[in-house]
């Protein structure tokens, strides 16, 4: 090979064309198997390995307390059991060799004969077909039989399958004897059998656990079996992938089945038992909840990118698209897995902290998702701030506007009260739920600021020129301030509105307004109408009447407008300066398309002919359609228009690239723009010049950390998922009944008081965030709880299982007047909301369709009781106290109310309100009928507290006291003869 | 630090579109006709790549510049710079060497080996196995080291910016700056196709056949390299490494801002007319001839008296030795390479849009 001539004039000479062969040859060999190896060494295949080291670990601990536990004399026994049986085997060992030539010989036989039969069946087939094809057709077809012939013929095939018969016959015998050999054989070894059997039960744990452990262990035949171009049969590392076919990927082209391949490196996600372990084999938390195979949402019906997101087919930690939670997370993670951002996938995963909000993507259709505390309370946090009110989210149409009505607000408050209001809602309460339009960070320019004050003062006066006018309808009493507070404090306004003197404990954003400051806004008048009945001012207010008394109302007057803000009272209200109203009036005018083309001359002629009224309505008109108040406000000509701000159906699936980010330096991604746009509006507009039309209104919330992840929360599960039945939660129609009940009861705000559908979930007690939980226990539901924390048998009972629990007439009559109070000890006052008949029937039906529930219950429960259980009744109620707590018809004086009594309903009471079944339900676990509450359990997990009354027999018991109760308020005396 | 910013902005400011144009001209030509023999060193090649490569090396401490040269998109293209520079090289030094021959009177290099027998083995299979070995290891080690990038499904609503053409056609989208896409996008490439088949036909040159040479060869030599080098190579450099969002003209170390907006107000040579004279009331005439006579007499002109005047002044005797057709097929094509150059000074110069401007036949020149 190497001999071959070199002339002279070549460029090469013969070494070097040789060395660099061998060089080249090695380099290709190096460059071969590293290609071969990156492209066979794969990270998901390293976790999978570290995963078998880790079971092989946990299998070797296990085995070490199996082993620890097996009892040594136990095991010693049954080895010298096995001994011994093996002893009494040797002395049958002729017996047993006999038996076994026998069954031997005994096999073959029937082996034989069965060959035969076969044998002989298959030629007797032939013949049945030969009969049937010489003679069978012609028969079938009706001709002459062709005499004695075929009747022969005929014969002489059933002879032959006779034959056939009984060689079958033969062999089955065979089989028979056969079997029985077997037996036999069997039974001369039972006892050792037996032994051994004992023996291996003793052992079986760890015989499991050996036989786990060595399935962990990477074995060079394993690993073998996982080598680069071997690995095509069966490879011990495997990529697993869930492929939920109901649930489409969209696209663009095509909406592709997800396949998630996040488990063939989260290998332990869905096995309980590897909370502790570090990621990724770490177990999903909430397991009964997410990922169990009980669980309502099990793995493999719905993957993990439906909530996750990321790139489910993808088998890289990188390329995946994880998202660090925090600045050290993605630190930590740019260090040991050089993550960086996956810039050309849209669909990131979500980061941990915001993964609730994703939950409403199956669970459309109600308000509130059970078990999802943070993302309910996110929706409350909506509802409250009033995001729905200039941006439209689908599924958020029928809630009223978020405001207050202006339609009246002339007769409200003053001139103004409103200008200094609009300029700065703060100042005159730092908790008040108005954002702030105007002087933010955007206006900061003095052109800027006379351009703001000039628009706020024409708004104010346009919007107070389209208010209707509105007398209240009494006029304030005289009242003790005093006596106000402390009526206040007791009645119930606690449970919606917060108030300084009583430490506001409800969170900036709820339903009702902050009282501390309202003297500063309303007069007397209008308060004393308000309170005296709400609906007088504004028709569709929640402000329920609290059935106050004249004295209540004075006193109550007196104290709320005596709440002022001195600061505020003192600012100066500014004043209208006509000739910058009509410069800004100008600027609106130059972009008004019935102006075209607009001059300068043009529109100083129009300007000039204006009066200084007519220059504030046009500049207010103009205002008010460009900050958009009638997105929250009802305001006279703009009930429909549609909210300035943009729809946010889909919010969440927005690509980052159409977030305007200004030119500010955040993190490219939809939480850095969002976080930065919810702690101040108008931040993107710094640095940029822009017309005073063009700059951002959004307005300014000031939303805190909490506030601000919440929101996140929520914006980012409005995704533009298309998620149908079977996978996503579609309500059927008792279920929808439920919920439009719930909506009801969300809409007066019956959470600020009562727990209805427990929202809070209870952490374990060993969990690290349990304190911090507990204590905001009362934020999603019962709020006014929060105030009754000695004791919350003092303030509204919970309301959890209300649709079993109360009659449906009963209920009806309750919600409509909530008279007589229940519960005589009780301050507190369920308030009448004046609901129409309709809303009534919504939240009757909604509770009704609670499942096992009778719905509606007809026919009045009348109670017959024999003397016996009359008796027992008697006694038992007699021998639990219960009158310690319950009345039995008396109203009580204040002094009689000592200890709980009067904290527990009436039992006259319970014939019309009362189902039969909950009071037994009740009777057996207070605390789950009504959490908290101060009933207890004569009951304890079925055991009777009076085994001699009734026999001892607690379902008796219960029955019978059930029955007292209802026969109690029927108002008639009625035995019969004794039942069984 | 002072010095580097000096120098990143003049380099900047170098490659922008005319400059580096008219200097790569300049070059071109210099080292063509002017300084050929100290080109053909071999110093000269070894200072050029090594100057490549620390200017590259240096360079990388930009951000800018170090993502749009690592770009896998673009690093073959770095590759081929340095290829093509060598290549140039060695052609250019064989030019010289034979051509220093031929003036001595000798034979040109190689002459004898070119009709002598050459052995199969080694001269063509084991080189040509060893060449294999070593494209394979080179394809191996690329592709594990510069993975293939993956991007998510084309989203219909999101188009990329810049949206550039695979690198062998960045000549032409850059010819798009200039030109009608109508002529950039289909006249010239089909000019550059067509003229390239009918060279064998068209050059009656017998000499310089199966080895280098310059002077016996001037007209093709220059005429090829100035379409290849100039027209296609440096305007493929100029839309891989220089043009960026919006097609934008960015430096080598100019941040790719989205928002560069720059003054690109370009008029049509008949709105210059009609505007800036006066003529029509200012206005320009809905008769597309009228409108457009000027141009079309200048563009008929350089098409028709063109190849007229190149004949008497400019390649004398030519038209003698070639012949009627083949002259004026030549004397077209190219006119027609250099109209591209002359568009893009005309453009840098005169802010000059279109000579010819018929929107409503999709035509402009």
């Amino acid at each position: 090979m190497a001999n071959f001539p070199t002339p002279d004039d070549r460029f090469y000479k013969k070494e070097s064309l040789i060395k660099a062969f061998g060089v080249l040859s090695i380099v290709m060999l190096v460059s071969t198997l590293w290609m071969v190896l990156d492209d066979y060494g794969r990270e998901w295949k390293g976790y999978q390995a570290e995963f078998m080291a880790l079971k092989k670990g946990r299998a070797e601990k296990a085995l070490e307390e199996a082993k620890a536990q097996i009892d040594p004399a136990a095991v010693q026994k049954a080895q010298e059991a096995v001994a011994a049986a093996q002893t009494g085997l040797k002395a049958k060992e002729s017996e047993i060799n006999r038996v076994e030539k026998e069954l031997i010989q005994l096999r073959t036989k029937e082996k034989n004969a069965v060959t035969k039969f076969q044998s002989a069946k298959a030629v007797w087939d032939v013949e049945k077909y030969q009969y049937e094809a010489k003679w069978g057709h012609e028969i079938a077809e009706g001709h002459e039989s062709h005499g004695p012939e075929a009747g022969l013929a005929r014969q002489k095939v059933f002879d032959s399958l006779a034959k056939v018969m009984k060689l079958k016959d033969d062999a089955n015998h065979l089989s028979q004897s056969a079997e029985d050999k077997e037996k036999e054989s069997k039974s001369l070894m039972a006892e050792k059998s037996e032994a051994e059997k004992s023996l291996k039960v003793l052992n079986a744990d760890v015989d499991r656990l050996v036989a786990s452990k060595e399935a962990s262990e990477l074995t060079l035949h394993k690993l073998l079996r996982s080598a680069p171009l071997l690995d095509f049969a069966d490879s011990v590392f495997k990529l697993k992938q869930i492929v939920v076919p109901t649930i489409r990927d969209d696209v663009y082209f095509a909406q592709l089945q997800k396949v998630d391949r996040c488990t063939s490196c989260h290998l332990a996600i869905d096995t309980p038992g590897f909370e502790s372990e570090p990621q990724p084999f770490k177990t999903h938390p909430k397991l009964d909840l997410i990922l169990g195979s009980r669980s309502p949402h099990p793995i493999d019906k719905i993957g993990c990118t439906v909530c996750h997101e990321g790139r489910g087919p993808s088998s890289h930690f990188v390329r995946a698209a994880h998202t660090p939670q925090s600045e050290e997370q993605k630190k930590a993670w740019e260090k040991k897995h050089h993550w960086h951002e996956m810039h050309h996938v849209i669909e990131k995963m979500i980061p941990l902290q915001y993964i609730e909000g994703k939950c409403r993507v199956c669970h459309r259709q109600t308000e509130y998702v059970p078990k999802a505390e943070k993302l309910n309370s996110s929706v409350q946090l909506v509802k409250a701030a009033g995001c729905y009110g200039c941006h439209r989210i689908e599924g958020w149409d029928h809630l009223r506007k978020p405001a207050p009505s202006l339609k009246r607000v002339k007769g409200k408050v003053t001139r103004d009260w409103i200008v200094k209001w609009v300029k700065n809602p703060q100042s005159f309460n730092e908790n008040a739920r108005m954002p702030a339009a105007f002087f933010q960070s955007n206006t900061n320019s003095e052109e800027f600021k006379a351009y703001q004050e000039a628009e706020a003062q024409a708004i104010t006066d346009y919007v107070l020129s389209l208010s209707d006018e509105y007398r209240p309808s009494h006029t304030g009493q005289l009242g003790n301030a005093a006596r106000g507070k402390e009526v206040f404090g007791t009645v119930g306004c606690l449970g919606c509105h917060n108030m300084d003197d009583y430490e506001r404990k409800l969170g900036r954003f709820s339903l009702a307004p902050d009282l501390s400051t309202v003297g500063s806004k309303v007069n007397k008048d209008w308060l004393y109408s308000w309170l005296k009945n709400p609906k007088h001012y504004w028709s569709e207010t929640t402000m329920p009447s609290l059935r106050l008394t004249d004295s209540e109302i004075a006193d109550l007057t007196a104290y709320l407008s005596g709440k002022h803000n001195a600061e505020f009272d003192a600012q100066e209200a500014g004043t209208v300066d006509v000739e910058m109203q009509k410069k800004v009036l100008g600027l609106y005018l130059l972009r008004d398309p019935k102006f075209a083309p607009a001059t300068d001359k043009r529109i100083a002629e129009h300007l000039s002919a204006l009066s200084p009224a007519e220059v504030a309505e046009q500049l207010g008109k103009n205002g008010v359609t460009r900050y958009g108040c009638f997105g929250c406000h009802e305001i006279k000509g703009f009930e429909t228009t549609q909210g300035i701000g943009t729809e946010l159906t889909e919010e969440g699936s927005k690509p980052v690239n159409k977030f305007d980010f200004g030119l500010l330096h955040l993190d490219h991604s939809v939480v850095a723009w969002l976080d930065k746009k919810f702690e101040n509006t108008r931040s993107f507009d710094e640095g940029i010049v822009k017309e005073y039309l063009d700059i951002l209104r959004m307005p300014q919330y000031g939303f805190n950390k909490a506030e601000r992840d919440s929101l996140i929360t929520f914006i980012l599960g409005l995704t533009s998922q298309k998620i149908d039945a079977p996978s996503a939660k579609i309500l059927n129609a008792s279920e929808a009944k439920i919920e439009d009940g719930m909506r009801v009861i969300h809409k007066y705000n019956c959470q600020g008081c009562h727990r209805v559908e427990m929202l809070h979930v209870e952490l374990p007690q060993d969990h690290p965030k349990w304190e911090e939980h507990e204590a905001a226990k009362y934020n999603l539901e019962g709020r006014i709880l929060k105030y009754y924390e000695e004791d919350t048998s003092l303030g509204p009972p919970p309301l959890v299982t209300q649709g079993a629990r109360t009659k449906t007439a009963w209920t009806h009559a309750f919600l409509n007047n909530p008279l007589p109070k229940l519960r005589d000890k009780l301050q507190v006052r369920m308030p009448s909301f004046q609901m129409d008949n309709d809303e009534i029937n919504t939240i009757v039906e909604g509770w009704g369709n609670t499942p096992g529930v009778e719905f509606p219950i007809s026919q009045p429960t009348r109670i017959a009781m024999s003397p016996q259980r009359l008796a027992g009744a008697r006694t038992l109620i007699n021998r639990l106290q219960c009158l310690n707590c319950h009345t039995m018809g008396e109203m009580l004086t204040p002094a009689q109310m000592e200890g709980s009594k009067g904290l527990a309903p009436d039992f006259k009471k319970a014939n019309k309100r009362l189902r039969r079944q909950w009071i037994i339900d009740l009777l057996k676990d207070p605390q789950k009928m009504i959490p908290e509450t101060r009933m207890p359990g004569f009951w304890p997990d079925g055991q009777s507290p009076a085994p001699d009354i009734l026999g001892g027999d607690s379902e008796a018991q219960l029955e019978a006291i059930a029955d007292y109760l209802l026969y109690l308020g029927q108002g008639s005396v009625e035995t019969v003869e004794a039942k069984p | 630090m002072a010095i580097t910013k000096i120098l990143t902005e003049s380099i900047n400011f170098l490659c922008q579109p005319s400059i580096l144009f008219t200097l790569s001209v300049a070059v071109f030509f210099a080292v063509l006709f002017l300084w050929r023999e100290k080109f053909a060193q071999t110093r000269t090649i070894w200072a050029i790549e090594i100057g490549m490569a620390l200017f590259i090396a240096l360079s990388m401490f930009n951000p800018t510049f170090r993502d749009v040269v690592t770009k896998p998109d673009n690093v073959p293209i770095v590759g081929m710079l340095f290829l093509l520079a060598f290549f140039l090289w060695l052609t250019i030094n064989k030019m010289v060497t034979n051509d220093q021959l031929i003036a001595e009177g000798k034979d040109v290099e190689n002459k004898k080996e070119s009709k002598e027998l050459v052995f199969t083995w080694p001269d063509l299979v084991f080189s040509e196995f060893i060449c294999t070995i070593g494209v394979w290891c080179l394809l191996v080690i690329w592709s594990v080291c510069l993975k293939a990038p993956l991007e998510e499904p084309a989203n219909p609503v999101e188009t990329p910016n810049p949206s550039k053409a695979p690198w062998y056609f960045l000549g032409l989208q850059e010819m798009l700056v200039y030109y009608d896409p109508w002529l950039a996008g289909v006249v010239f490439p089909s000019l550059i196709l067509v003229g390239l088949i009918l060279i064998p036909y068209i050059d009656t040159n017998p000499k310089g056949n199966g080895y280098y040479t310059f002077v016996e060869r001037k007209l093709a030599v220059t005429s090829f390299l100035f379409g290849f080098l100039i027209l296609w190579i440096l305007l493929i450099v100029l839309g891989t490494f220089l043009r960026g969002p919006n097609w934008n003209f960015f430096g080598p170390y100019e941040v790719w801002d989205l928002h560069k907006l720059e003054v690109l107000t370009n008029i049509n040579l008949s709105e210059y007319i009609f505007r800036e004279f006066g003529l029509n009331g200012g206005k320009l005439p809905d008769n597309v001839f009228i409108r457009e006579g000027v141009g079309m007499i200048l563009s008929l002109a350089y098409i028709v008296a063109g190849p007229v005047l190149m004949a008497k002044y400019l390649c004398k005797g030519m038209l003698e030795r070639m012949g009627k057709p083949r002259f004026y097929i030549f004397a077209f094509l190219m006119l027609s390479m250099a109209s591209l150059p002359l568009k893009m000074v005309l453009r840098w110069l005169f802010n000059l849009k279109y000579i010819v401007a018929i929107p409503e036949w999709f035509f402009n020149i």
